[in-house]
């Protein structure tokens, strides 16, 4: 029901150029959007957001590429998948880092105290690749192939990259006194 | 990993889950959007207006409007000079001389 509404709302935007249901697919996303960001940058909200609109921006302007072959939800996460990966390239290329430094780049110092920073530093200890297959796999509800078609990874390399995650989350976890 | 593990990450990852209030967001979004140029939409007005034009010259459309048009344009005519008062036209055709009148000294002055 929720996706055909979907179908609907992206049909009016497409055909008519209807802003007004552009704005209720982004009330309705923009939440799932901007927390995946919020994983992607450690905890980084100004850039969480920044990114976030341009997901959404990108969408609008794209919209007419929406096949309905995946749900829009997929979809909009494939749009928001690329444009992080955009951004850490530009990075890299202005700041000539390595991949091992991206992660500790994109790290921001944390204002949240409590679980809401362990959630920051056990997803530190994970490669970018590792953190964006958990991130949808846990906190997006994602199953493994909709991660594949997220990502463009085969799902075998999703699952690969979800059995190292959880490993390293657990060991973070038992160490700090979570079990 | 075992279960128990699997079970504490997702307790962990449900714990910290947490949902993001709008808080203007999304009217920013729609502040920048850019104004898209609305191919579908004049793709299908153009279909329409062409589909349009060959179903009028198919069906023969300016005869339809004709023949439907031309008998209520007879008839309001047959209908106004029938029901024409003469003794009506009086005081107009009278204010319309004097206005001419005043007019024609005018110009002459």
């Amino acid at each position: 029901m929720s996706q055909l509404n979907d179908i609907a709302l992206v049909a009016q935007v497409a055909v008519f150029g209807n802003k007004r249901a552009f704005d209720t697919l982004v009330k309705k996303y923009q939440s799932s959007v901007r927390r995946f960001f919020l994983h992607q940058t450690l905890g980084d909200e100004e850039l969480s957001d920044d990114l976030a609109q341009e997901t959404f921006i990108k969408a609008y302007t794209h919209i007419g590429n929406f096949k309905n072959l995946s749900n829009f939800a997929t979809w909009l996460f494939r749009i928001a998948y690329n444009v992080f990966y955009d951004y850490i390239r530009t990075r890299k290329e202005t700041a000539g880092l390595e991949d091992w430094e991206i992660d500790a780049d994109c790290r921001t110092e944390q204002k949240n105290i409590g679980t809401e920073m362990d959630i920051y530093r056990g997803l530190s200890l994970l490669k970018e690749a590792e953190r964006t297959c958990i991130t949808l796999y846990y906190m997006e509800d994602l199953a493994i192939d909709k991660i594949a078609t997220v990502t463009g990874m085969p799902s075998g390399t999703v699952k690969s990259h979800i059995s190292r995650g959880k490993e390293k989350l657990a060991n973070f976890l038992k160490q700090n006194g979570y079990e | 990993m075992n279960n128990t593990d699997d079970q504490l990450i997702n307790k962990f990852m449900q714990a910290n889950k947490r949902e993001i209030a709008d808080n203007g967001f999304s009217r920013r979004v729609m502040r920048r959007l850019p104004i898209q140029t609305k191919v579908f939409a004049d793709i299908l007005t153009f279909i329409c207006i062409v589909v349009s034009g060959i179903l009028f010259y198919v069906f023969d459309g300016a005869s339809l409007i004709y023949e439907s048009v031309m008998p209520v344009i007879r008839h309001s005519t047959d209908t106004f000079i029938e029901n024409l008062n003469f003794q009506t036209l009086i005081p107009i055709v009278i204010v319309i001389t004097y206005l001419g009148i005043q007019k024609a000294i005018a110009l002459s002055e």
